[in-house]
């Protein structure tokens, strides 16, 4: 019997598998799931689950498991840690971060600097295109953490506003 | 009809990705051996791998490798190549490259840099298309970007308040979607011409930008077109690729369903007339938008192969790159106009590293798991493999997965379930967005329109699996892994290197036999 607690988009999931007399028993949050399987390999798996017949791709990095089922993808994070701070939108709150990785092609506001909502305060250059990184809110730019040229992953930070006054 | 002789005897695909395998195939039927060339990102590319002999060129970065012309041509004469081909992009309608590689003795497989210079300039060739009688889209140029990508202002408003709004702003030297605006605001024109310059010159190493009137809701239907220096231009008939998302391909078929065979003359023979104005030697493309009451108008030519060639080459059964290698050496075109007959009906759906589910923002990462779809009628043009990492540095289209079947209906649905089996793990794809516009009725009844994507799919998000059988899946998968005594693979997460898939065989019965003795 293999325990396993996860977690995905939805939210946290107990799983427990098990091998008795050839047959699989999976349950999940402790109801049975009554799943007939072809092969189980590590993965790739085949089952039958209410009469649909599917075949399941399994790829591991790190504690996630991401899946291919049926032409869709999905991302199961193994463990019961808490997901990783949630990738910030870039656009929800006075800490700004990358919403597309790619070099930092131009800076157009300084430390320092007062901005309105809307105005561009940077450009990310990815595959090509170019996306502008707009101020979420009018306020000061308290920190800027990137600089021309630089290379930044996905939810890298690239700066930080003060807001200007209370909402 | 093979060659006796290779057309010649060495080539350079000055390319990468897909395109660049594509090519390198070409010439390995045609008995040519080839020199594929990469950055320090694709060294162990597919594309590399496929070559007899390999030059690496530089940096990651495209304007330090792919678009260095003299590196490239340095690598074509050290190498002993004969002739290059530019594929898709880069620098492949780039007449300074055509140009080099014609003073440095090569043969530049494409047509000459002086046809690559007057299509290049859009605003000279749409003058001389008016001029040899095809209709055209009213637009202007704007003068040259300055060193820091600025463009003059006034010059800017000048020429945005005669084309009129809305309109776009484009790259001179551009194609597929980059450097490209629509803007609807007279003031906002400056600022987007500026911001399209800069990724113009990004993209295709030069920042020149011009304006066109945007028209509303147009099909646009492009002919493909082939010239040999025999003074011969024939046409393949058409390509509709009006789906586009911000101006990018994303769904390309062959025939349109707008066309019927009167019409479908008159624009095949707009488009001969177009490459025959221009004096036109190998693979073209005339593009044309085409409005709902069956006026079409000249939209530009691409002087090079397009990426959605393989629908024509479904339906025409013929191949285009052979036939560019061939036409390059000075061959007759290998068909007359009268044996090219189309049959059935052809689908490319593009691929691209994108997560449909974030506003479609550039995917990055490692290729965990590729498995391509196979089947009658299927074809999968691709530059990944497992293993690679996808990188911001290049376009971030991964494959085009094409189909062939006697009709429309059948291709759609051929297509879509072929893009169900199109296992791609590490790296998001669009693939459920290409199935979510491959389902929609307007586009099943063929009524279709550059705006399609907005008017039809505006806040479309991908739906998520079967959430049981997701989280049954990594359950099952784990726990053959931990019974393999936590074998199998990590990272590229696939049966085949732990040896057979099938080794963790579950024993059940199935039809009153034992599976496992039935294997």
């Amino acid at each position: 019997m293999m325990h396993l607690d996860v977690r995905d988009e939805i939210g946290p999931a107990r799983l427990t598998v098990a091998r008795r007399e050839g047959n699989h028993q999976l349950t999940i949050d402790g109801e049975s799931v009554p799943v007939t399987v072809f092969s189980a390999a590590p993965g790739e798996v085949d089952l039958v689950l209410d009469g649909r017949r599917c075949r399941a791709w399994v790829a591991r990095h790190g504690d996630d498991r991401l899946v291919f089922l049926e032409g869709r993808t999905w991302t199961v994070h193994i463990g019961v840690e808490e997901a990783e701070a949630a990738e910030a939108d870039g656009a929800a709150g006075p800490r700004l971060v990358a919403s597309v990785p790619g070099r930092v092609t131009r800076i157009l506001a300084a430390a320092g600097e007062t901005v309105r909502r809307g105005q561009p305060l940077l450009i990310l250059e990815a595959m090509k295109m170019e996306t502008e990184v707009t101020a979420p809110m009018d306020g000061v730019v308290a920190v800027l953490r990137v600089a021309e040229g630089q290379t930044v992953a996905l939810g890298d930070p690239l700066l930080e506003i003060e807001p200007a006054g209370e909402e | 009809m093979g060659a006796l002789m290779p057309p010649f005897a060495k080539i350079l695909v000055a390319n990468r990705g897909e395109i660049a395998v594509r090519v390198i195939r070409a010439c390995r039927e045609l008995g040519v051996a080839t020199v594929a060339v990469v950055s320090e990102a694709d060294r162990h590319s597919r594309h590399a791998h496929l070559a007899d002999e390999v030059v690496l060129l530089g940096p990651a970065p495209a304007l330090e490798s792919y678009l260095r012309i003299d590196k490239l041509v340095e690598a074509a004469r050290e190498t002993g190549a004969e002739a290059v081909h530019p594929g898709y992009g880069f620098l492949a309608e780039n007449a300074g490259f055509a140009r080099a590689c014609v003073e440095a003795g090569l043969v530049f497989i494409g047509p000459p840099a002086e046809v690559i210079d007057a299509m290049g300039d859009k605003t000279a060739a749409r003058r001389l298309m008016a001029e040899a009688g095809v209709p055209v889209v009213p637009g202007a140029n704007l003068p040259a970007p300055g060193p820091e990508g600025a463009i003059d202002e006034a010059a800017v408003r000048e020429a945005a308040a005669a084309v009129g709004v809305p309109l776009l702003v484009k790259a001179s030297l551009g194609g597929g979607g980059k450097g490209m605006r629509r803007v609807d605001d007279l003031a906002a024109v400056p600022a987007a011409a500026a911001a399209a310059s800069r990724e113009a010159r990004q993209a295709f190493g030069d920042g020149a930008v011009y304006l066109e009137r945007y028209l509303e809701r147009p099909r646009h239907v492009e002919f493909q077109v082939f010239g040999d220096v025999h003074g011969e231009v024939v046409h393949l008939g058409e390509r509709e690729c009006s789906v586009q998302r911000r101006h990018q391909k994303i769904i390309e078929e062959s025939p349109s369903p707008a066309l019927d065979d009167a019409l479908r003359a008159r624009m095949g023979e707009a488009a001969v007339a177009a490459a025959r104005a221009v004096g036109y030697v190998n693979a073209g493309t005339v593009e044309f938008l085409l409005d709902a009451r069956g006026e079409f108008h000249f939209l530009e030519m691409n002087t090079r192969l397009q990426v959605e060639h393989p629908v024509t080459e479904l339906v025409t059964g013929l191949d285009l790159v052979r036939a560019q290698i061939e036409v390059a050496a000075g061959l007759p075109l290998p068909w007359r106009q009268d044996e090219i007959s189309p049959r059935g009906h052809a689908f490319e759906c593009r691929l691209y590293a994108e997560d449909p589910a974030h506003d479609f923002r550039p995917s990055v990462g490692p290729v965990l798991l590729y498995r391509e779809p196979a089947g009658p009628g299927v074809r999968v043009d691709s530059g990944i493999a497992e293993g690679d990492e996808v990188s911001v540095h290049y376009d971030p289209l991964l494959a085009k997965l094409s189909v062939h079947a006697a009709d429309r209906g059948e291709a759609i649905d051929r297509a879509r379930n072929a893009l169900r089996d199109y296992a791609v793990l590490g790296v998001t794809t669009n693939a459920t967005f290409l199935d979510a516009v491959l389902a929609h009725p307007a586009f099943r009844a063929g009524d279709l329109h550059t705006g399609f994507i907005p008017e039809h799919l505006p806040d479309w998000r991908p739906e998520p699996p079967d959430r049981v059988l997701a989280l049954a899946a990594v359950g099952l998968s784990e726990l053959a892994r931990a019974e393999n005594g936590g074998a199998g693979p990590d990272g590229s997460a696939t049966g085949a290197a732990a040896g057979s898939p099938w080794s963790e065989l579950a024993r059940f019965r199935l039809n009153g036999l034992d599976w496992e003795e039935q294997r």
